[in-house]
């Protein structure tokens, strides 16, 4: 029943895995208005819901052949009669689907690495003023109030303005989605979000307060690590460390404590990159 | 050659030679096809085919597509199918209409449970 094995066998033509993850994700509403508008083939902004669920599903392809081809090798074992050339190909079967799980990893990951070059600058008050608009389909977003105390000055930071953007997308999900929390405890309040945004020195402040369900002092030491999520199967637990990830590059601090009286404040600082040096 | 009972629908190509060989061992003979319009020549040509397993996402096309176009068929829709649909996308799943024709089975299925399943179908249009 098999054929000699082919790399590519279960892709469209033209496509590989990374494309069609891209093409996935570009046929997805809500993650098509994420993706912003490059009008390239790298997106935008990556919805790291979408891209997980996205990235499972061309995993399970893989997963699923190689289930099935070690059940076959294992039933093959048990006959009376060994079928060896059918064990053989089983064998091989499942070293091809397993290089192709990694081809697809390695793929996924070089086509998000992407799109943290080059490195160049973008003005963090204009990024701010304009991400709400990013995040206007996700329907949390409804019943929450933005309210921005920016400066009338251009600030620029040594950050490009796509990984500025995916920041905010990052935080401002986080914060929206934790006012849906509390309010599924029974809390009926107004959801707030502040976003401000200072110079001080050679530097910008930027920090964003909500009045959500807050973060617990015992997740904060993990919240930057890659796959914590608080959220449950509903988070990729990549936002905070791809944020982190993002202002470390540039030089900069992010810091995640919780509100004075309630919710949570992200703090943000970069350097401030003056005109005509980036 | 036996008489094919199942049809086996998954733009993988891997996973259709896998699943015909894992019916084979159970003694299930099958069909397998990577799209809608071989899948639907099969059935016009293989009148022993009561079962369907087809993957949801079938490269561009909607594998779930299949039920409406056996119904629309002139021939095919006086033929009683059971649909098994199996699918790595768990929104999709949450998105069907199940019908008591139709299981859905979420990749990575486990292989006993596919059988399991296949068999339970295929005695099924049996009585």
């Amino acid at each position: 029943m098999r054929s000699p094995a082919k790399s590519k066998e279960h892709l469209l033509p033209g496509e590989d895995a990374a494309d069609r993850i891209v093409h996935e994700l570009s046929g997805n509403e809500p993650a098509a208005r994420l993706l912003g508008s490059t009008g390239g083939s790298q997106p935008a902004i990556v919805d790291l819901r979408q891209l997980s669920c996205v990235l499972a599903h061309e995993l399970r392809q893989p997963l699923f052949t190689i289930s099935m081809a070690n059940e076959n090798m294992r039933l093959m074992l048990e006959c009376a009669e060994r079928d060896e050339e059918g064990m053989r190909q089983a064998v091989l079967r499942i070293a091809e689907q397993v290089e192709r799980a990694q081809a697809i990893i390695e793929q996924t990951l070089s086509s998000t690495k992407a799109q943290h070059t080059p490195r160049d600058s973008a003005d963090i008050v204009d990024v701010a003023r304009r991400s709400a608009d990013l995040i206007a389909d996700l329907p949390q977003a409804d019943d929450v109030e933005f309210l921005w105390q920016l400066p009338e000055e251009r600030m620029l930071v040594g950050v490009s303005r796509v990984e500025l953007e995916q920041l905010f997308v990052n935080l401002l999900r986080n914060a929206v989605e934790s006012i849906a929390d509390r309010r599924r405890s029974g809390w009926h309040g107004s959801g707030r979000v502040i976003v401000s945004v200072q110079a001080i020195g050679g530097e910008v402040r930027c920090v964003l307060l909500d009045n959500g369900a807050g973060v617990l002092p015992s997740t904060l030491k993990a919240v930057f690590d890659p796959f914590f999520t608080t959220k449950g199967s509903g988070g990729a637990g990549l936002g905070l460390h791809i944020c982190r990830q993002i202002v470390s590059d540039a030089g900069g601090t992010i810091q995640l404590r919780p509100g004075r009286m309630e919710g949570a404040q992200v703090e943000l600082r970069l350097s401030r990159v003056a005109y005509g040096t980036a | 050659m036996e008489q094919p009972a199942v049809l086996v629908v998954d733009d993988v190509l891997a996973i259709v030679e896998e699943l015909l060989t894992l019916m084979q061992l159970h003694g299930i003979s099958a069909r397998g096809k990577s799209n809608l319009d071989d899948a639907l020549a099969v059935l016009e040509r293989e009148p022993g085919i009561r079962v369907i397993c087809c993957d949801v996402r079938l490269g561009r096309e909607s594998g779930l597509e299949v039920v409406g176009r056996i119904r629309d068929h002139a021939e095919l829709c006086e033929r009683a199918f059971r649909y098994l649909f199996v699918t790595g996308d768990q929104t999709q799943i949450d998105r069907l209409n199940l019908t008591s024709e139709t299981t859905v089975l979420s990749k990575p299925v486990q292989p006993a449970l596919l059988m399991d399943t296949i068999k339970r179908m295929l005695a099924s249009t049996n009585g």
